[in-house]
């Protein structure tokens, strides 16, 4: 990896990562890579090449599947999280996530929003609906809802759904933000505002983002790491990646001759 | 009903892409496919009429009792037809006693029961599980009635110390492990039902494994679970043997839940202990009728508050798709 002045600081170092599922499949082999503090860390490539799960290893989503074998470390702060004494509750509360499919829980926009926040203990009325207001805010969400609040959440459109999703994820104030190819179901306007969000939110948290195309995270990136088969390809700024990558493969995903 | 004769002219095509003739032909409609058409049209039906015929020969064989009797008669609290007395208000009371006794039972039984297997125990488990609870189900009620009489009922009176085993009490337990399979196993399909990624999504916000079940799994199931509570509720009302066998058939005015460690008679049970030895077309024969018919209204009601509850989840969920 480039020694480069210009390198932010890392908020989350994977050392060596390698998973592999009980059915045989080896989803990731070796990764280590840096997610930086403040910036869009992009994960791209084509699909089956183990950003999700990458993505998963980072708040123990993962536990929920048959992983065979898990090897490596991953660091939040310099604590590492994948070991087993952890508490994955509250890591899942510093390490927020938004899913490809937006998915409004069975209550009203209300009462998604203020779910984790009673679930981490928050009861006071007062700093919820601050919290909430400021979410939905953050979300680009908040003129279209304010009104509605109370509505059944499953009711939004497709694109607010996943707004709201975002914004139920700002509750918790995390520190870290996944997405998981969060605009693969919307239209480009919703696309357009879930990105400009993203621009806004990369001052205060540390965004991994899986994108849905190449062109997302060309225009997203800040940095991007090139995924294929479980493998780090290559790892640098934005820029540079989508405009003279170092690698031949990179090179031939991000110009589109396969993928 | 014309149009089901006639070929419909929305299916016509362009049948020749490459010279741009248009020319006309119907899409074949295979007589197979006619035949299948007309024989669901005749199940759907036949099924509709067949409640209406019921409802009607219900209502043609009660009604000449509700000539002889007046409606004081049927509420008073006494039914001893022999000597003229009608009073249906006990029987109706024990129905509603034994079955909202089981239904206390059964309902939070099965959901535990459902949530344990869906989301508890490991996936063989629940293969294992699963099917060992919808035997239960295929049990005749005549032999879960036998299980009543010599295991329940002396419990019953050891533990209630109630003069006799017989009682309100034992007929909502054996009811109760009557409907647990049905709640189960279709509270279990619901909530098994319910997309990963609710659970991923409620997990992600930092919920532990129980409050993902309670506050996110189950709400999003209740559709399933509620269709399978009434199932279940559904077959307590109208579950006659077992009843018969275990309440006591003491046809007792129900003052209050105390009454639960009293032998009661349930609607039922009445039709079926009376209706051999009724002399055919007198007032007690017709009056069994009336019995019949409150038993169907009541579980009509039931019914109709469940498709009303699901019914307006469904429109809820629809809205959705839109």
């Amino acid at each position: 990896m480039m020694t480069d002045p210009t390198v932010p600081e890392y908020k989350i170092r994977i050392e060596n990562f390698s998973i592999r599922y009980s059915d045989g499949v080896e989803s990731l082999r070796g990764i280590s890579l840096d997610l930086y503090a403040c910036q869009i860390n992009v994960l791209f490539g084509p699909a089956g090449g183990g950003k999700s799960t990458l993505l998963r290893a980072l708040n123990r989503l993962n536990d929920l599947v048959d992983v065979e074998e898990q090897s490596g470390r991953v660091l939040l702060d310099g604590v590492d999280i994948s070991a087993a004494g952890v508490d994955v509750v509250a890591l899942r509360r510093r390490v927020g996530m938004v899913f490809a499919r937006p998915v409004p829980l069975p209550m009203t926009i209300r009462q998604n929003l203020f779910y984790g926040p009673q679930l981490a203990g928050m009861r006071a009325a007062s700093s919820l609906e601050r919290l909430l207001e400021q979410s939905l805010r953050q979300a680009a969400l908040w003129d279209e809802v304010k009104d509605r609040l109370d509505e059944p959440a499953v009711a939004l459109s497709g694109g607010q759904q996943q707004r709201l999703c975002l914004a139920r994820t700002l509750m918790l104030e995390p520190e870290v933000i996944l997405l998981d190819e969060p605009t693969s179901g919307l239209d480009p306007i919703s696309t357009a505002k879930v990105e400009s969000s993203l621009q806004e939110l990369k001052g205060r948290y540390t965004i991994a983002v899986i994108p849905h195309s190449v062109q997302q995270a060309a225009r997203v990136a800040d940095w991007a790491a090139f995924f294929l088969q479980g493998e780090l390809i290559e790892h640098g700024p934005g820029t540079a990646l989508f405009t003279n990558p170092q690698d031949e493969r990179t090179e031939d995903y991000v110009t589109g001759r396969f993928g | 009903m014309l149009r089901l004769w006639w070929p419909n002219w929305a299916l016509y095509r362009c049948n020749n892409r490459d010279t741009g003739i248009v020319e006309r032909e119907p899409i074949k409609r295979t007589w197979q496919e006619f035949l299948i058409e007309r024989i669901i049209r005749a199940t759907g039906v036949s099924a509709i009429a067949i409640v209406g015929l019921i409802i009607l020969f219900l209502l043609r064989e009660a009604v000449p009792a509700l000539m002889q009797v007046t409606p004081a008669d049927l509420l008073a609290d006494r039914w001893y037809p022999v000597e003229g007395y009608y009073g249906l208000a006990p029987l109706i009371l024990g129905t509603l006693l034994v079955t909202v006794g089981a239904a206390v039972i059964a309902l939070p039984a099965g959901l535990a029961t459902a949530i344990f297997i869906a989301e508890i125990v490991p996936r063989w488990a629940r293969d294992l599980l699963k099917p060992f609870v919808e035997v239960l189900a295929g049990i005749p009620s005549v032999v879960l009635g036998f299980i009543g009489m010599l295991a329940l009922a002396p419990l019953v009176r050891r533990f209630a110390g109630a003069p006799t085993g017989l009682t309100a009490l034992t007929g909502s337990l054996l009811l109760a492990l009557m409907a647990l399979p049905t709640i189960v196993s279709v509270a279990e399909d619901a909530i098994d039902a319910v997309p990963v990624s609710y659970r991923n999504a409620a997990l992600a916000l930092g919920a532990t494994r129980w409050q993902t079940i309670w506050r996110v799994v189950v709400p999003a199931a209740r559709t399933g679970i509620l269709t399978g509570m009434m199932l279940g509720v559904g077959r307590a009302i109208g579950e006659t043997m077992a009843v018969m066998m275990v309440t006591g058939n003491a046809a007792r005015i129900v003052t209050g839940p105390a009454d639960l460690f009293l032998p009661v008679r349930t609607m039922t049970a009445t039709i079926a202990a009376e209706m051999g030895e009724v002399a055919q077309g007198s007032t007690h024969y017709h009056l069994l009728f009336v019995i019949g018919f409150v038993l169907f209204l009541i579980s009509f009601i039931v019914n109709l508050a469940a498709s009303a509850v699901v019914f307006r989840e469904t429109r809820r969920s629809e809205r959705v798709m839109s």
